[in-house]
């Protein structure tokens, strides 16, 4: 069983053009890193010590989304876009943005503004370990966003989720620093009918 | 692997991240393919990672990086199977290039096993990891870990005998 499996398991490899091509933007990724290193570092000089640990925590763990339909664009409110379709040699591809270009909320004096539609309404009580704030937009193809906050404010996270017109879940994404899905976020999910059922 | 004081990567660190790669990856992708069973779910999980590496959010210890890349590897996949950006759908690959026709069927057979029974197999029979170390990385007992690969290689063996049945058959008509 054992040499029987190790040959058959050794043919599932990487290409080496894949490998190659993930080490460059590994590599490029190093030079990124430096960069937001750098930012940080100034973001802390005029941020509160609190809001500049959750920045740099939050860019540690950004978790992206599963949308796989057909040919489209879908232009998420974080700012950020997912692509999906068939490539010309019929090689089905999803290309995805970053969910949330820049943090949709901001913390000032211990306090979580929510700023992702420049109202700047303070939802600090909504957000707790368990519970999240909802900020919800149709769009004009008819499209339903839905974006959560939720999290202690040294401990956000947020999270993007779409249907269609038709009012079927497509997908979502969410930025959280913790490794496993947080409770608020599932509650969100489960309160929103935002679910994937797993096999 | 030391952290840097500012939470990222050093030169050093860089170079030790990128020969852990060339000596990871495969590892990584096969036995993310294993849980996931789609080439770019496992290639996403090789970017995942690595990228944590780089981010300064894991550290392997000096020597124990292979069990630290494995750890990561399946704490990355369960998120994956039980998470709401899972893909909707998951075709699988059949453009691996086996070297005889049993390996295929015997991939084939793997494949088609639950995921809590893949990822024990591979780590047993592909990694070596004993039932003790698989009960860590799975957060299971030992004696469960055992009967899962016993459990596993009865259903590897259902297929494989219905497998040879149905081509049995085929060449009978």
């Amino acid at each position: 069983m054992k040499s029987n499996y190790k040959r058959t398991f050794d043919a599932v490899n990487l290409s080496p053009e894949r490998q190659n091509q993930m080490r460059t933007e590994l590599f490029s990724r190093f030079s990124e890193k430096q960069k937001e290193d750098n930012t940080m570092n100034i973001k802390s000089i005029s941020k509160p010590r609190k809001a500049f640990i959750v920045v740099a925590a939050m860019l540690a763990f950004t978790l992206l989304v599963g949308f796989t339909f057909g040919n489209q664009i879908i232009q998420l409110l974080g700012g950020g876009r997912i692509e999906t379709g068939t490539d010309g040699d019929g090689n089905s591809y999803t290309s995805i943005d970053m969910g949330f270009e820049a943090d949709p909320v901001e913390i000032r004096d211990g306090q979580v503004y929510f700023v992702l539609d420049s109202s700047d309404e303070n939802i600090t009580d909504y957000c707790t370990e368990t519970t999240y704030y909802q900020y919800e937009q149709i769009a004009d193809n008819g499209y339903r966003h839905v974006v959560a906050i939720g999290g202690t404010p040294d401990n956000l996270g947020w999270a993007e989720f779409v249907w269609d017109e038709s009012g079927d879940f497509i997908g979502g994404n969410a930025t959280t620093n913790e490794a496993n899905a947080p409770i608020w976020l599932a509650h969100a999910q489960e309160a929103l009918g935002a679910i994937v059922i797993p096999e | 692997m030391n952290k840097s004081e500012k939470g990222g990567v050093n030169r050093v660190q860089e170079v030790e991240i990128l020969e852990l790669f060339d000596q990871y990856s495969n590892m990584v992708y096969r036995i993310a393919y294993s849980y996931l069973r789609q080439s770019q779910d496992a290639e996403d999980t090789v970017q995942a990672v690595f990228l944590k590496l780089i981010d300064g959010s894991a550290h392997p210890e000096q020597g124990k990086e292979r069990a630290f890349l494995t750890r990561v590897t399946i704490n990355h996949c369960k998120n994956v199977l039980h998470s709401v950006w899972k893909r909707r759908v998951e075709p699988l690959d059949s453009d691996i290039v086996f070297e005889q026709k049993e390996d295929r069927e015997l991939f084939n057979a793997v494949i088609a096993l639950p995921a809590k029974y893949r990822i024990v197999v591979h780590l047993h029979y592909y990694e070596g990891y004993t039932f003790s170390e698989i009960s860590g990385f799975l957060k299971i007992s030992s004696s469960a870990v055992s009967m899962r690969i016993h459990r596993a290689k009865k259903l590897l063996k259902d297929i494989l005998r219905e497998d040879s049945n149905e081509i049995q058959l085929q060449a009978d008509i």
